[in-house]
């Protein structure tokens, strides 16, 4: 047998061929798939509006966070209570101008989170990442226009007027930049959908002349008119304001600026506190997981150009603040998860949890809200400030407990059996047709939980009587679960079907995200069955 | 894609679930898809790795691709009756390989991939790949001899000369390697 034959013989063994693949009619679920896959992340070139899978905007947002949601993208508001932002309502360099580094507030989560010992304090910086790449060594005044607060803005600009900036950091990775003509500069232009890494964004930039460089941003205003509106513009000195608008623009009234920039000489006042887990060997998924905490001067204006950057959001309350919760998916960078509010007057803080792995979860709004004020000593030796551990009495169960060992312990006659792949949890259905859940740590497994199917949510303990797991089955209809808290969705479960059509069964770890509700959805993410969980 | 997927899960269900990883990943990464012919090597290796992550959380359920997993769910292939002892028994052999021996058979005649597309997916160099290729087929032969299913004569009159030519094309290859 040469090689040749070989080769056929092992082709002629595929479980599915190629000619089988092509008698499937897969096209309606494979465009839906697309389309659902396009919509969930903000990586790369959106769907052009001409496209058949071009979907309404908010319906791709909702999508996009429910793939957060999917992906275990931990994070939450504890209340989010959706309002209008008016930044100018909340005054304009309000405190900003007099607070200094030393006014801020010296804050440590208390109890440090789990896992997630200090890495760095850096103290007289609060580091790149916290403004835009194009604006880190730059100076100047960003002023916020129309309804840049809005979550799906309709008449938003961002004109920014600044001597020192990389706008090359503008268009990096992006197609173009394309060359334009604006005041009779030779300007850049980028229309991909991403420029500046804000989704669905807009720019054009010029150099007005030596020291002065504006910017001009929309997530709503198409190329076109933003360079209409950058021709109209009136400049005195470094004041740059709107001048003459085209046709048909209306509603760019001036709703905040912020000038709050880095000195030349390090990053923006203020610091940044690190958490993050051990790191990981080279290759894995995520080299490691960060959570940042950044408190800088800042006021409702520079919140609020935090929450247009992102480009999806929702304001809500953090600590009994205003702020927002934002997701921001970069292509190549992972997901940032982050909480931005006003602590105080002139005090903006962000809290951002970061990882390139989907299913790395981390709860911020728990994070947020065991903040404190640091001691002297805290401040001055943060790396001894302790890494939170599980309870003493209880053993990690992380991701110790291989999947394949918890499913051996689960009855042979089951019915049919889900596993979490973290924590050694499982639920099956058992041959007497209760629902049950197992779990299974260090020191062996633990005595099963059983109750009925018609119960909808059941709680599965650990040693010390702490829920690690919710289990149950589905209603009819449903295939698949939507836990939420605060109106954000998150979590990541696991489902399993039942032989002979009968309902799923799921399984849900708590250890990152305690929900408020379960809502069991069917195909379409229509809510078959929504009930509250109250721990 | 759905092809790889399914012909590497239990269930024809479960490669919804991985093809919709597989997308979203490529949809993340878009900057980092190759084009043209590379790309179909590029996502096969995350499909590779997503598979692998599957194995440790297995059932895992994505809401994106619930449609596709429900038209997959009624996917039955019967194997072709005169080859169903065949394909199970070349199964079975390709199961008692090394792992990434039996990948890159399974690549190279499940998916038809030349080895320089293998080595994306498999992140080997290229000639590496030729060299796993080598010793993958020289030991399926010897298990499928095992289980009767390789004839002696071509066994004992072909293989000779390919052997030889397969180490000269080794030499060459690894020599072409930058």
């Amino acid at each position: 047998m040469n090689d040749t034959e070989l080769d056929r013989l092992v082709a002629a063994a595929a479980p599915v061929s190629d000619a089988h693949l092509a008698a499937l009619d897969l096209r309606d679920a494979d465009v839906e798939l697309i389309e659902n896959v396009m919509s969930a992340s903000a990586g790369g070139v959106g769907p052009t509006p001409e496209s058949p899978l071009a979907t309404p905007r908010r319906q791709r947002r909702r999508r996009r966070g429910l793939v957060a949601a999917a992906a275990m993208a931990a994070i939450t508001a504890a209340a989010i209570a959706v309002a209008a932002v008016h930044p100018a309502t909340g005054g304009r360099h309000d405190d900003v101008a007099t607070r200094g580094e030393n006014d801020l507030p010296r804050l440590v989560a208390d109890p440090p989170p789990r896992g997630y010992p200090v890495v760095t304090l850096d103290k007289h910086g609060a580091g790149s990442s916290f403004w835009p790449s194009a604006l880190v060594a730059a100076s100047g005044t960003t002023v916020l226009y129309g309804d840049v607060v809005a979550e799906d803005p309709t008449h938003d600009l961002v004109v920014t007027a600044a001597a020192g900036a990389d706008t090359h950091e503008l268009y990096r990775d992006r197609t173009g930049p394309r060359s334009v003509t604006v005041r009779g500069h030779r300007a850049q232009a980028c229309a991909d959908g991403l420029c500046g890494n804000v989704p669905g964004n807009k720019t054009v930039s010029w150099d007005e002349r030596a020291g002065l460089t504006i910017i001009l941003q929309s997530r709503s205003l198409d190329l076109d008119r933003l360079v209409a509106i950058a021709d109209g513009l009136e400049v005195d000195g470094d004041q740059v304001e709107l001048g003459s608008l085209p046709p048909g623009v209306t509603g760019l009234d001036e709703v905040g600026r912020t000038h709050q920039w880095p000195t030349p000489a390090g990053g923006p006042a203020g610091y940044r506190l690190t958490y993050g887990t051990e790191p990981r060997p080279a290759g894995t998924a995520a080299a490691r997981e960060l959570v940042s905490l950044t408190v800088t001067p800042g006021d409702a204006a520079a919140l609020a150009l935090r929450a247009w950057q992102s480009g999806f959001g929702h304001p809500g309350k953090v600590r009994g603040h205003h702020g927002w919760s934002l997701i921001m998916d970069r292509p190549s960078q992972g997901i940032r998860l982050r909480l931005v509010w006003l602590e105080a007057p002139g005090v903006l803080v962000d809290a951002t949890f970061e990882t390139t792995a989907l299913e790395a979860g981390f709860d911020l709004s728990r994070f947020a809200d065991s903040l404190r004020p640091a001691t002297d000593e805290e401040w001055d030796t943060p790396a001894d400030i302790p890494a939170g551990h599980a309870k003493p009495d209880v053993p990690a169960t992380d991701s110790d407990v291989p999947d394949t060992e918890v499913a051996s312990h689960v009855p042979k006659d089951a019915q049919a059996v889900a596993t979490t792949d973290r924590l050694g949890g499982a639920t099956y259905l058992a041959a007497d047709g209760r629902i049950c859940g197992l779990m299974v740590d260090q020191q062996g497994k633990l005595p099963d939980t059983c109750g009925s199917t018609t119960q909808r949510i059941h709680e599965l303990r650990d040693r010390s009587g702490d829920v690690r797991f919710l289990f149950g089955t589905m209603p009819a209809g449903a295939v698949a679960i939507e836990a939420r808290r605060g109106g954000v969705a998150n979590g990541a479960p696991a489902f399993q079907d039942v032989a002979d059509g009968g309902a799923r069964i799921w399984i849900f770890p708590t250890d990152i995200f305690v929900p408020e509700t379960i809502a069991f959805v069917d195909g379409k993410n229509n809510p078959v069955e929504t009930v509250p969980y109250t721990p | 894609m759905l092809g790889y997927a399914l012909r590497r899960v239990v269930q024809p269900e479960d490669a919804a679930d991985i093809v919709a990883e597989t997308m979203l990943v490529a949809w993340r990464r878009i900057d980092e898809v190759p084009t043209g012919s590379e790309a179909r090597p590029w996502l096969f290796g995350v499909a590779r790795r997503v598979l692998a992550n599957g194995r440790r959380g297995s059932r895992r359920r994505h809401n994106l691709a619930e449609r596709l997993r429900g038209e997959l769910g009624a996917l039955r292939v019967p194997d072709q009756p005169a080859m169903v002892e065949t394909s199970v028994l070349v199964r079975a052999a390709l199961d008692r390989l090394e792992p990434d021996d039996r990948e890159i058979l399974r690549l190279t005649s499940w998916e038809g991939l030349q080895p320089h597309e293998i080595a994306m997916v498999v992140e080997m160099p290229a000639a590496t790949v030729r060299t796993h290729l080598h010793r993958a087929r020289r030991r399926l032969r010897h298990e499928l001899e095992r289980d009767g299913l390789a004839r002696d004569d071509g066994e004992r009159s072909a293989p000779t000369g390919h052997v030889h030519r397969d180490e000269r094309e080794l030499v060459r290859d690894a020599e072409d390697e930058p």
